[in-house]
């Protein structure tokens, strides 16, 4: 496969660049659906800004992990962006199960940053958040090992080559459990409406909110970048996995300029989706996340389960 | 590559080793010379070994040596199964080099260890016989000797383990459940190795019996029996199922696999840090090559479901080995429980291995795959003895800065203690399994090597039990993963931040870290354990040799190219299958956020905060130390969802007070009492059949031997019958 080094640094840096943007939209989605006026789109970018000219609070019992977890977990996220493809091929090809543990990382130091200074609230978001992350892990795993299974391989382009030949990969039945699994992890994983509402500022209903919530000026700003840029991964993941996908081999500029418009249609569709969702569901309470969690495995499982037979039956490699 | 011949190299191991033994006995009252003079021999003995060991996997050929024969012991004249033979093959090789090179760092580390403990001389003597055991039972090449040795390494270990005993008797603490359980974890570790040394004894009796009744001689040779092997899988003639269940148990005995494996974290967190580090880092895994030997060498043909039970009990132990973990809040108990969970990684890879050396598996795939496993089987092992070295030796600064190992009396370590900190964090990484660090790398090949697994036992599907546990193995993994990644947020949460916790006493604690000696070894590991993760290519293909060897098919297939990450270059049908080039990318990544960190401070236009803030607490003032969260309160959770699995263990843990009102959430309630650490499934289980076994005995002891001179006469007839019948056809 072709790859275009600078080309797929940009992506990279499109991709940890435009993260604040899809929060911001779908903060403006959610206000107009509402009919209220909501802030515009690149407020988030204002905030941030704002955020990265103040100072850093350096609270009681404050050691260098408190400080340096902001900057690993923003860079675990930043990874990912140069390791799975977006519009073009990525720098470099992760393997699939890399994600899962890259994305770990991420969230084991997020909880320790909210841990580090022994302050109650971070004690909650911790542990609900290491809670919702043993169950998601499982889940996100099996996904990717569907995925692996019915691509034989975890390589990240040959996974995805299925989805790039629009009706036949996408219309078939493992693809679409899988796909209705992601979406179920996806947004248990970016703590959207049924699990944590993150537009409240609430301390006894936080999970991910509470982890950063001794967090000022330039750490806060990072921690909230991150999640912008987790939320975008998670729905560049599933538009790109389990939704017809088109990727640019060649730097030629019309088919550059048509897999991005193809990706940038399909993260707004997503968008819309997601705030249509939030819109019509309450949160719930942190229980029910292991029954989300249960029926993402189930569907994850019958997905294997689907591949495996296929190919016992037709006693070859499926496709 | 030879450095070294295998007598003198053999020789100058056991002459040091048996010297760190012999003469501090002798000086034990100059207790400090002695020690030295111990630890000294240990490492100059471990530095033989690492070269021996080296050169062997380097090598890549076996060399074999009589170093004392039978035939000269005059009352035993021609006795072949007396000879002390050694054989040093690659296989050999690794665990040598991994059994010296830990010899050599932990007698370093002990130096200052062991300098204010009592019984340092002992425990540095016995140190010296106990590596001596580990070293000749794996170069044994001969069933008497190999079972001779392997009982030395129970006797001298059992002896440590009597640490703990002998130093709550010290200090005049012979009372109360505390005690009770260090003297009860030596009887226990007796018991259930003598139980396991039967077993192995009995499966390796039984193999040579088959190789005597086939003609062979010289059976209790170790080529004998492969050479039996090598027949048998030809013309499969006996049945072997017996010996490998029973080898299995033995083996997963002392192994520690699930459900043999309670014994382990009552047994070995009783002995001193450093000898904690050997045993569960280096010790267990003598089991994991008896394993390579016992199923890859010496029985063949595989029967169809020995890959399958081991796979299914495996991927059991990393479930159960975690969640036991989590719910544990001695931190020694702790990190024992995690070995019983990589155990269970290593032993997923053998037995995926194992399934595919199944003679019914198309060879083509089949050799390709069980290589992959076995690749994923030892790295796992070389890594899991890093990591888990350096969590163990950290485990033993804490507890010589601290006193304790008791989560629930630590805290706020990273406050006073910055080195330990970052050491532990780092082996917490590595063992949670996160890139850039060497245990990422080992679980990806493991759930490498059983998704190829799952494809090709789909592809040319034979039996459905096949792919049937390769994914149970991946869905159990894949929940271990994440509680391990838990299990360590929480150690590294209660252990090292926040503030002291409220029932800490820092006032106890040493004022600085820990001595050079100790944090230049610790760093060592943890250095190795990013090196392990970022050049895994090149350990990868040392172990070419020994995979060729226990597959047994004739060309080495290099699995990995060399560069940076890893690139699996599998040759068909499996080229298509993974590779890894984000390890770099995330060690580039995590540079580039560390530098961002460390170039703010520099270039910070503001000044600095001048005194630290309150925590936020909604408004009203609280006090740090009581109101943080524990780590019973953290793992509450997982108890939730997972509790079911531990039978009362965990439900003890929450439900003896209620959890809303104003008491939850605190230590002292929250912890795992001493009677519900006493009720884990397992043990209980072995409690019920041992008492059943007594029962049933006393019963039936009772009424066999009632003195009654008619019954004893039945007896007799009955064993003189017994021996016509057996003999009579031959």
């Amino acid at each position: 496969m072709e790859m275009n080094t600078p080309l797929a640094v940009a992506q990279g840096l499109f991709f940890i660049l435009v993260a604040p943007l899809v929060v911001g939209l779908l903060r403006w989605l959610r206000a107009r659906a509402q009919l209220r006026a909501g802030p515009p789109p690149g407020q988030v970018y204002l905030d941030l800004a704002k955020l990265f000219r103040k100072t850093s609070s350096n609270p009681v019992g404050a050691t260098w992990i408190f400080r340096a977890s902001p900057y690993i977990v923003f860079g675990c996220y930043g990874v990912l962006g140069f390791g799975f493809p977006l519009f073009l091929p990525p720098l470099v090809h992760p393997g699939l199960i890399a994600v899962v543990y890259v994305l770990g990382l991420a969230a084991f130091f997020s909880a320790l940053g909210g841990m580090a200074v022994g302050a109650p609230f971070g004690g909650l978001g911790s542990s609900r958040t290491m809670f919702l992350r043993i169950l998601i892990e499982p889940a996100f795993f099996l996904i990717i090992l569907a995925v692996a299974l019915k691509a034989h391989s975890t390589n990240v382009m040959v996974a995805i080559a299925p989805m790039r030949n629009f009706p036949g990969g996408f219309f078939e039945p493992a693809t679409l459990m899988l796909l209705l699994a992601a979406a179920i992890i996806g947004i248990m994983e970016a703590h959207r409406i049924p699990v944590e509402n993150l537009e409240t500022n609430l301390e006894l209903t936080m999970a991910q909110r509470a982890n950063s919530l001794e967090y000022s000026g330039p750490h806060l700003a990072l921690a909230e970048w991150a999640e912008a840029l987790k939320l975008l991964f998670f729905l560049t993941f599933t538009a790109s996995l389990f939704l017809p996908t088109f990727i640019a081999d060649s730097p030629d500029a019309a088919r550059l300029t048509a897999a991005f418009v193809f990706y940038v249609v399909k993260i707004l569709l997503l968008l819309v989706l997601l705030t249509a969702w939030e819109l019509l569901r309450p949160r719930a309470r942190l229980r029910a996340s292991l029954e989300w969690n249960t029926e993402a495995i189930f569907l994850t499982l019958l997905a294997i389960a689907y591949t495996l037979a296929r190919q016992i039956l037709t006693k070859g490699p499926g496709q | 590559m030879r450095m070294l011949d295998l007598g003198a190299g053999l020789a100058t191991i056991a002459l040091a080793w048996l010297a760190g033994f012999g003469v501090p006995l002798l000086i034990h009252r100059r207790s400090r010379l002695a020690t030295a003079w111990s630890l000294e021999c240990a490492s100059l003995g471990g530095i033989t070994g690492m070269v021996l060991g080296a050169g062997a996997l380097v090598g890549g050929g076996a060399q074999h040596l009589t170093i004392l024969s039978g035939g000269r012991v005059p009352s035993v004249r021609n006795f072949p199964a007396l000879d002390l033979d050694v054989y040093l093959d690659p296989l050999a090789g690794l665990f040598l080099l991994l059994i010296s090179f830990f010899a050599v760092i932990i007698s370093i580390y002990s130096f200052s260890f062991l300098q204010k403990e009592p019984d340092r001389v002992k425990i540095a003597a016995i140190y010296n016989l106990y590596l001596l055991s580990l070293v000749f039972v794996v170069v044994a090449n001969n069933v008497f000797f190999f079972l001779l040795f392997w009982e030395l390494m129970t006797l001298t270990s059992a002896y440590l383990v009597l640490y703990r005993h002998n130093k709550l008797a010290d200090a005049g603490k012979s009372e109360g459940t505390d005690y009770e359980d260090a003297v009860t974890s030596p009887q226990v570790y007796l018991v259930a190795s003598h139980f396991s040394t039967v077993l192995i004894a009995v499966a390796l009796l039984g193999l040579a019996a088959y190789a005597q009744q086939a003609h062979y001689t010289n059976v209790f040779d170790f080529r004998t029996l492969k050479e039996f092997a090598a027949a048998s899988a030809q013309s499969p003639a006996l049945p072997l199922d017996w010996i490998f269940v029973v080898a299995l148990v033995g083996l997963g005995i002392k192994a520690g696999m699930v459900p043999f494996h309670f014994w382990l974290p009552y047994a070995h967190p009783s002995s001193p840090a450093n000898i904690h580090a050997m045993m569960s880092g280096v010790m267990i895994k003598i089991a994991v090559y008896a394993m390579l030997r016992l199923f890859f060498e010496f029985l063949q043909p595989v029967g169809w479901w020995w890959g399958v039970l081991l796979v299914a009990l495996a991927s059991l132990t990393t479930l159960v080995g975690v969640l036991y973990a989590i719910f544990n809040s001695n931190l020694k108990t702790a990190l024992a429980y995690h070995s019983i969970e990589n155990i269970g990684i290593i032993l997923v890879g053998i037995g995926t291995a194992l399934i595919f050396r199944w003679p019914g598996f198309p060879a083509a795939s089949g050799n390709l795959l069980a290589t992959l496993a076995l690749i994923a089987a030892l790295y796992h092992l070389v890594n899991h003895a890093v990591f888990k070295g350096l969590l163990f030796l950290c485990t033993g600064a804490i507890e010589q800065l601290t006193k304790t190992v008791d989560m629930e009396k630590l805290g706020g370590l990273a406050l006073h203690f910055p080195w330990t900190t970052a050491l532990f964090i780092a082996g917490a990484l590595a063992i949670a399994g996160f890139p850039p660090f060497n245990g990422f790398v080992s679980e990806w090949f493991v759930v490498q090597s059983l998704l190829t697994g799952l494809d090709q036992t789909a592809i040319s599907f034979q039996l459905f039990a096949q792919p049937l546990t390769l994914l149970l193995a991946l869905v159990l993994l894949a929940n271990a993963f994440a509680l391990t990644a838990f299990c360590f947020l929480k150690v590294v949460v209660t252990v090292f931040l926040g503030q002291p916790g409220r029932l800490a006493e820092p006032e106890q604690w040493l004022k600085r870290d820990v001595p050079w000696a100790m944090r230049g070894v610790l760093l060592l590991l943890a250095g190795m354990c990013v090196v392990l993760g970022l050049f895994p290519s090149q350990v990868i293909n040392l172990f070419t040799p020994i995979t060729a060897r226990l597959t047994g098919s004739a060309e080495a297939v290099p699995v990995v190219s060399m560069g940076w990450g890893l690139q699996l270059s599998l040759p068909p049908p499996l080229e298509a299958w993974g590779d890894l080039e984000i390890i770099p990318m995330v060690g580039i990544g995590l540079l580039v956020a560390l530098g961002a960190y460390t170039l703010r401070g520099v270039t910070r236009r503001q000044p600095s905060p001048a005194a630290p803030q309150a925590i936020w607490s909604c408004g009203s003032p609280i006090l740090p130390a009581q109101s943080q969260w524990t780590e019973a309160a953290l793992s509450f959770w997982v108890g939730h969802t997972f509790g079911a699995m531990l039978g009362q263990a965990w439900s003890r843990m929450f439900s003896r007070r209620p959890m809303v009102g104003q008491k939850a959430f605190l230590r002292d309630e929250m912890r795992l009492s001493d009677d519900a650490a006493a009720v884990e499934v397992f043990r209980r289980a072995l409690n019920r059949g041992l008492d059943i076994l007594v029962t049933f005995s006393e019963t039936f002891g009772s009424e066999a031997q009632n003195k009654d001179i008619r019954r004893y006469l039945t007896y007799i007839f009955v064993v003189i019958l017994l021996a016509f019948v057996i003999l009579i056809p031959s």
